[in-house]
């Protein structure tokens, strides 16, 4: 999904994890993630298999992204 | 069936079923000095119906991998070497992981923001969680590893050890001190910065030796760290918008990053290239990646519209980074006796690998590892550290030895403060000595503590003997044959003397 999604992003195999890193935003929709899976993929699967991240993370049911830009509209309210 | 609510929106309407501290006198135990704006936020926006069905899944992997491990007798296929670094590290991080369970309670009593308080049960249950996995896998270790000795009494042996004290130094501000402060050393420095060199690289280390209960267990335990993270960013959001805090916020960056640097550079850099036989990469190199790139690039550096910097001693760091594991790890070599685990001499290979990724480090090196490696016989009657000149003091603040950054240039300082003799072992450490004796001057060094004694009765004392009650737990070499006893040891004849008392 990632390669084809988003094909700049630069993954590395670290033996035991995938390093996924992109310019700007990397985002995961579950929706496409379940039915790439032909099975439903929550956020909460994800977020098991997820293992570290940097950046800004925004998380709701429909998918995760992490963001470059740490400054959310979120937070300024 | 009705579709289930969206998270977002049971999240939002949680929160309004938030409680004013009015049922209880606020009486926190540490006071803060910042001002925090009754906002903050939560990215995870964390619910105990996705929480419970994570940490299930966790869980079930984890104890399935473990498993798993027994059957194909995991634990000695793994390289032997890598495997005695387990004896120290699984219960620093233990320390890390108990500490942290107070630390998140104490921030759950003081942090007046439903958002945030979720943020921090859910992470409380999450480092007793850490705890128990990590027992488990030290059970596994004991019941499995062919040479168990240490992994018995791993957690009181730390404690009691002259450098594994550096974990209590370094993870007791996680429940210590101001609530804001506690969340900059636990969530932003400690959890951001620094366990992605400890909890995901270190892992593949152990991977590529062979030995995969640990990154099994600590991957894992990584996925809740990433929640804990975002504890922090969610806190330093909400106070960094306070001009007023930024003076604070930046001295207990200053502080807690040249405190956890102190300890995890040395922790993570000789575990992964003095106790591995296989090395995916350079230490400097990942701290380079993970510490600078990713922690200072992408997030402090990117704070500076609010006025906060990144750590003025990130430079230091950078210099100590190059050499500071290497004088730590030959350090440990030269204590043997004093450890409960044992150390695999360098060899022909191990030499090549570090000259070539740090270039010098034969002349600086080499020499003790020389000699280290034709001391490793019982029969050699001597030990490396009767070679050395004097031993180290160790620092008062991060409990390193006094050999930083190069054991053959050490930037040590001494000096007397309230009647007392101190030594830290850096500018930085003295720095943070100063802000705050008090917090410094409560512990014995710990040589003091043995002045004067024999070295074998020092061991006796320290229970570091197998339960033939001679033979040493710790050993210079991995052989099963030749090795120790207590009454090589009281053959040296070498009295423990306090460096500081001369």
């Amino acid at each position: 999904m990632v390669a084809e999604t988003m094909a700049d992003a630069k993954i590395t195999d670290n033996d035991c994890f995938y390093k996924i890193e992109r310019e700007g935003l990397l985002s995961f929709d579950m929706a496409d993630l379940s039915e790439r899976l032909g099975r439903e993929y929550t956020v909460h699967d994800f977020l098991v298999n997820m293992t570290s991240y940097y950046g800004r993370i925004v998380v709701n049911d429909a998918g995760v992204e992490i963001h470059a830009d740490i400054l959310p509209e979120r937070f300024r309210d | 069936m009705a579709p289930r609510p969206k998270l977002e929106v049971v999240h939002a309407k949680g929160k309004r079923y938030d409680w004013g501290f009015d049922y209880a006198r606020p009486d926190p135990k540490f006071p803060t000095r910042y001002i925090i704006p009754p906002k903050g936020k939560d990215p995870f926006r964390i619910m105990m119906r996705g929480y419970a069905a994570m940490e299930t899944e966790k869980d079930n992997r984890v104890y399935g991998g473990l498993d798993s491990d027994v059957r194909y007798r995991n634990a000695n296929v793994a390289e032997p070497r890598f495997m005695e670094a387990m004896k120290f590290a699984v219960p620093a991080f233990t320390d890390a992981e108990y500490q942290a369970v107070t630390g998140a309670g104490f921030l759950v009593a003081s942090v007046k923001n439903q958002e945030m308080r979720q943020g921090f049960a859910a992470q409380m249950l999450d480092e007793v969680r850490h705890t128990q996995l990590e027992t488990g896998l030290r059970k596994y270790y004991l019941k499995n590893y062919h040479d168990p000795a240490g992994f018995d009494i791993g957690q009181i042996a730390l404690g009691n050890h002259p450098i594994g004290t550096l974990a209590r130094a370094s993870f007791q501000p996680f429940n210590t001190g101001d609530p804001v402060e506690v969340s900059m050393c636990l969530n932003v420095v400690l959890e951001t910065a620094y366990t992605n060199p400890l909890v995901v690289a270190l892992p593949q280390v152990a991977t590529v030796n062979g030995e995969h209960a640990m990154p099994t267990a600590f991957l894992s335990i990584q996925s809740d760290e990433s929640r804990h993270m975002a504890n922090g960013y969610g806190t330093l959001m909400c106070v960094v918008q306070e001009p007023d805090n930024v003076p604070f916020l930046q001295e207990s960056l200053e502080r807690h990053f040249w405190h956890q640097h102190m300890s995890m550079d040395t922790l993570v850099g000789v575990v992964s290239e003095y106790y591995a036989v296989n090395r995916p990469w350079a230490y400097r190199d990942v701290w380079e990646e993970w510490v600078v790139d990713d922690f200072v690039g992408s997030y402090m550096s990117r704070l500076s519209s609010f006025g906060l910097r990144p750590p003025d001693r990130l430079g230091e760091v950078a210099r100590f980074v190059e050499d500071m594991h290497h004088s730590v790890a030959i350090a440990l070599a030269a204590i043997w006796p004093l450890n409960f685990w044992r150390i695999d001499p360098m060899g022909p290979a191990d030499y090549e690998w570090f000259e070539n990724h740090y270039p010098g480090w034969t002349a600086r090196y080499g020499g003790l590892w020389d000699a280290f490696r034709a001391m490793s016989d019982p029969s050699s009657g001597r030990v490396l550290m009767q070679e050395l000149p004097a031993l180290p003091p160790f620092c008062q603040v991060c409990h390193v030895p006094c050999v930083m950054p190069r054991i053959d240039a050490p930037e040590t300082r001494i000096f007397d403060h309230e009647g007392k003799r101190y030594a830290v072992c850096s500018e930085g450490c003295e720095w943070i000595f100063k802000l705050n004796p008090k917090i410094y001057t409560g512990c014995a060094n710990w040589w003091e503590r043995f002045d004067g004694m024999d070295l074998a009765d020092v061991i006796l004392a320290l229970g570091y003997v197998r339960p033939d009650g001679k033979t040493l737990m710790g050993q210079p070499h991995l052989n099963a044959e030749r090795m120790w006893t207590i009454d090589d040891i009281r053959r040296l004849e070498y009295e423990v003397k306090d460096p500081l008392k001369a």
